[in-house]
């Protein structure tokens, strides 16, 4: 076996050269000395996908240094993303793009990882949630819907996307909030926002929690009315701008369900200040601003101090529904 | 009528030079990437987004619908030449047109099913036309409850007709159901049967059951057949003509018509329209056959009313999604996702705003079809060259073509061994005639079948009386019990006749 | 074939026996209509009956001659988990090289200069297409594309 010696050989040399050349950049102290590989936790043209790409696009724009090579990684619900991450302890040259799905995954009990296992970078943007029914449903506004609950949690219908997610937080949190036994609340999960769209205009679903711009989209059509919005202050669009937001309802509740940037685990010092210093202004851009409301978008930027914290808290809050209400806890 | 003459304007639109190009170049590398296994239409749109977005938004979206319109027709061409689906819409066409080349006739084959694709296509759009408004809101009448009547009749419909016996169909079909609940629990969260594999979360990849059962089983059970005198080592297909004959020519017509109509309906119930509209029509054309054992052997008739259907399907899906601005399937999400890069907002009133372009693009889909008809009449000749090259460098490409487009999926190897574990299922479930044609059925539908039975039930807090309060949901279960009660007294009748038959029943 | 069928059934009946005992383990916390676990045991409850009645069906027929499994079939499976194992480690060029040139072997072609160009050729060209042309990412080994 001649051939197996040669190639044996010749990986010692290659491994030898790339361990060298890394030698090599990491001794640079500029920041970034090379391309950033940006990992989006989804497969391509989904929301993560579509928030990578807006990024790289701006960046492009603005001339930032900082040259982004996307790359998919969109097993396993982002777990797959996740352990790549964990993998890559230490190294400032990737970044991924992820949403609440970072402490979810870890509370549901599919993934050892958390937080802890990240350094977060910053919160870029966010899509709020809101309740919707067909045109002519029989509910006006979402206090009908909760009087109804209350009287009897079995008589309306919820739809949601997936389980567990914000759709769902959208739904469970306003009526714990109001005292509901929500453990006999019927809510059903419907997989995508399409499927779930069609079960409320067929009429199978009394209400349902989506994004704004989905549901927006069919309010504007005539075809569904909103009845709240999950946002603390209410929103501008054309659909929305008479919506109450949750707080409005003497609900306090807010509901964001926000894109993120994260580090792997010891991500250096410098490197997330040389984030915060670029994305804080980056996000102040027209380029920003204009490519957020092509994608129905809202800013939503934290530093990565800010971000920490906003995470910490909301696993905080959202940890007795899950522990409560979905499925096992960790193993 | 309003709408033909939107549609004549949209020609107008959709036969600009610039339009025109990219309706070939999408189609060409449409087809391409359908004849790569692991290369769906969706994420090669996905990976054209970046050179889409440099382009006008008709021109664009023309190259879209020309790269699904391609990639359907180049996974019918690896089905038939190759028995690897391209995608499991393409199930069904492996079935007969993979036989059909091993007797000489894959230019039969291929010519009726781009004919048929044609034909549908452009019937479909016609549909489209005509029937949008009041077939979306007949789409909306599907609730969970229907959803799960009507696709419990299609399994039921598939284990009494898919050849072999009823048992054997649905042991067949129960493994697909199994395969289907490994992943995350919709309506808990909960991981299942996972074993604790990050890559399995997610489900296991259609794809590569598909390509492993049909593509790798295929070559094993090739070996098989060489050992008993079946096969040759040094070639795979008898030389055969290009054309089809008169004869055959006779026997797809009517299959192309029933395909065309039963596809179109699939395709406008959103899910798994393409695969369904092709195992239900295939299955019609059996039952209204005057030689139901043909079937599986080589029948035209099969791969003509797989292939309409299929391509009728895709073009029904778009009624959804034009209507009620809810995409139907992957590659209409990431279309519409693309949509709002140009800050085209998708949704119910995208008809209304936007009609120049939705009417451009829906006369681009039928130059599209007509495009891909010209391109790839001609290229027969070509195509069936690949059954002149020996088995013996073929089979092992097969396997590596089946293995890379598994990888390219989903970038993971989890995806590479599952092919390998479903190559040695198919062959063994050739060995015992269980229909590997079953298993994909129920693999697909799986999911959804199981979730709309407890969407159903949750709804109407537990109440089985809903599947047959609903009309539809009656029907569809009335339909369903009907095929196996009567396939199961017909064998009673001929008891002595069915134990012979059930005695040597080669596999579908 | 008999003889073949009922082990084949057999085996069937096994996974789903070992289907339904890992359904058990599947956790639950809020008691829907039907849970996570209901659907998984219909259905190997009913996949364990239609074994059943299949090998009672078995037992009825006569058996003929018995299928014995080929050493191809076996070699070209082994080939194919050993291409697997190997493409992370060598790459794809190099491991796809090495599977073609032992399945072609299999098949019973026995000139080694053809096999040869033909698998590397074909592992080439397929890594042309895909990785240059479609922009797939392949594994590669730390040789860098080879």
């Amino acid at each position: 076996m001649k051939l197996a010696r040669w190639i044996a050989l010749l990986a010692v040399v290659a491994i030898a050269v790339s361990a060298l050349a890394g030698c090599a950049g990491a001794k640079s102290s500029k920041y970034p000395a090379k391309s950033i590989e940006l990992v989006a936790a989804g497969s391509p043209g989904g929301g993560l996908d579509t928030a990578a790409r807006v990024l790289d696009d701006v960046v492009k724009k603005e001339k930032v240094n900082a040259n982004f090579v996307i790359t998919n990684k969109e097993g396993g619900g982002g777990n797959v993303a996740r352990s790549y991450l964990v993998e890559k302890k230490g190294d400032d040259y990737v970044l991924i793009y992820e949403s609440n799905r970072v402490w979810l995954n870890n509370l549901m009990g599919t993934t050892q990882y958390s937080i802890e296992d990240t350094t977060p970078i910053a919160r870029t943007t966010t899509e709020f949630e809101a309740w919707a029914v067909k045109a002519d449903s029989k509910y006006k506004t979402a206090q009908d819907i909760i009087d109804a609950v209350k009287k009897d949690p079995a008589s309306v219908t919820f739809g949601v996307g997936t389980i567990p997610s914000d759709d769902q937080f959208n739904i469970l949190r306003p009526l714990m909030a109001k005292g509901v036994d929500v453990s006999k609340v019927k809510l059903t999960a419907f997989r995508s926002g399409g499927d779930l769209m069609t079960n409320l205009l067929g009429g199978h679903v009394d209400v349902i929690s989506t994004s704004v711009s989905e549901a927006a989209a069919q309010a504007e059509a005539g075809k569904a009315r909103i009845l709240t919005v999950s946002s603390d202050k209410r929103l501008t669009g054309k659909a929305v701008k008479d919506t109450p937001t949750w707080k409005e309802l003497g609900i306090d509740v807010v509901i964001s369900h926000w894109r993120g940037l994260f580090g792997p685990p010891g991500m250096s010092a410098a490197a997330v200040k040389y984030w915060d210093d670029t994305l804080g202004k980056l996000v102040k851009t027209k380029s920003w601003t204009d490519a957020l409301a092509k994608m129905e978008q809202e800013d939503a930027y934290l530093n990565s101090a800010a971000f920490k914290d906003y995470l910490l808290k909301e696993r905080e809050a959202n940890k007795p529904i899950i522990e409560k209400f979905v499925g096992q806890k960790k193993p | 009528m309003e709408n033909l003459q939107l549609l004549l304007h949209g020609f107008e639109g959709a036969l600009s030079f610039a339009n025109l190009t990219s309706a070939v170049l999408g189609a060409l590398l449409g087809t391409i990437v359908g004849v790569l296994p692991g290369l769906g239409p969706a994420a090669t749109l996905a990976l054209l987004i970046p050179v889409a977005f440099s382009m006008r938004p008709d021109t664009a979206l023309i190259m879209m619908t020309a790269v699904y319109a391609g990639s359907m027709y180049g996974g019918s061409l690896t089905s038939v030449l190759l028995r690897v689906p391209g995608e499991a819409a393409s199930v069904m066409t492996a079935l007969d047109g993979f036989e059909m080349a091993k007797q000489g006739r894959a230019g039969s084959a291929l010519a009726i099913s781009a004919i048929g694709s044609w034909i549908g296509g452009v019937v479909a759009l016609g549909g489209i036309v005509f029937l949008a408004p009041p077939l979306a809101e007949f789409a909306l009448k599907f609730g969970p409850t229907e959803y799960f009547a009507v696709m419990l009749a299609a399994l039921m419909l598939s284990a009494a007709m898919m050849g072999g016996s009823i048992v054997k169909s649905a042991i067949a079909i129960c493994l697909g159901l199994m395969i289907s609940t490994v992943g995350t629990d919709l309506q808990t969260g909960v991981p299942r049967f996972t074993m604790g594999v990050t890559e399995l979360l997610d489900g296991v990849e259609f794809l590569s059951v598909i390509v492993g059962i049909f593509g790798v089983g295929e070559v094993l059970w090739y070996f098989r057949e060489i050992r008993q005198g079946g096969a040759s080592a040094e070639r795979l297909a008898l030389k055969g003509r290009l054309w089809p004959s008169k004869q055959e020519f006779r026997d797809s017509a009517g299959p192309i018509g029933r395909g065309t109509v039963i596809g179109f309906l699939a395709g406008v119930l959103p899910g798994a329209g393409p695969i369904m509209a092709s195992v239900i029509s295939y299955m019609t054309e059996k039952r209204l056959s005057r030689h139901p054992e043909r079937f599986g052997q080589g029948a035209i008739e099969g791969v003509a009313a797989a292939e309409t259907s299929n391509n009728a399907a895709s073009a029904g899906a778009m009624i959804p999604t034009l209507t009620l601005g809810i995409p139907a399937t992957g590659t209409t999400a990431v279309m519409m996702g693309a949509l709002m890069m140009w800050g085209i907002r998708p949704g119910p009133m995208l008809f209304t705003e936007q009609a120049d372009l939705v009417w451009t693009v829906l006369a681009s889909m039928l130059i599209s079809n007509v495009i891909l008809l010209i391109l790839n009449l001609p290229l027969i000749g070509m195509f069936v060259k690949i059954l002149d090259i020996s088995p013996k460098f073929l089979m092992p490409a097969i396997i590596a073509l089946a293995v890379v487009g598994a990888y390219a999926t989903n970038n993971s190897m989890i995806d590479v061994y599952l092919v390998i574990l479903f190559g040695v299922v198919g062959y063994f479930m050739r060995l015992i005639g269980l229909p590997p044609a079953a298993l994909v059925l129920a693999l697909v539908l799986g999911d959804r079948f199981e979730q709309s039975l407890r969407q159903s039930m949750q709804l109407s807090g537990g109440h089985p009386v809903v599947f047959l309060t609903s009309p539809i949901s009656a029907v569809a279960l009335a339909v369903g019990l009907f095929a196996v009660v009567w396939d199961a007294t017909k064998g009673y009748r001929n008891k002595k006749k069915a134990a012979k038959a059930a005695a040597h029943e080669p596999a579908a | 074939m008999k003889r073949a069928e009922q082990w084949v059934t057999l085996a069937l009946m096994a996974v789903s026996v070992a289907y339904a005992y890992s359904a058990f383990s599947i956790k639950v916390k809020l008691d829907d209509a039907i849970g996570p676990r209901a659907f998984p045991l219909l259905v190997s409850g009913v996949m364990i009956v239609l074994c059943l009645l299949n090998l009672v069906g078995l037992a009825r027929k006569s058996g003929d001659e018995p299928a014995a499994l080929g050493w191809s079939e076996m070699a070209m499976t082994v080939l194919g988990v050993v291409y697997c194992v190997l493409m992370p480690v060598l790459g794809y060029v190099l491991s796809t090289a090495l599977f073609m040139a032992g399945g072609i072997r299999v098949m019973g072609e026995k000139r080694w200069p053809l096999t040869l160009v033909v698998a590397v050729v074909t592992s080439l060209v397929s890594w042309g297409l895909f990785a240059r042309m479609l922009g797939v990412t392949l594994p590669t080994s730390p040789l860098g594309i080879l």
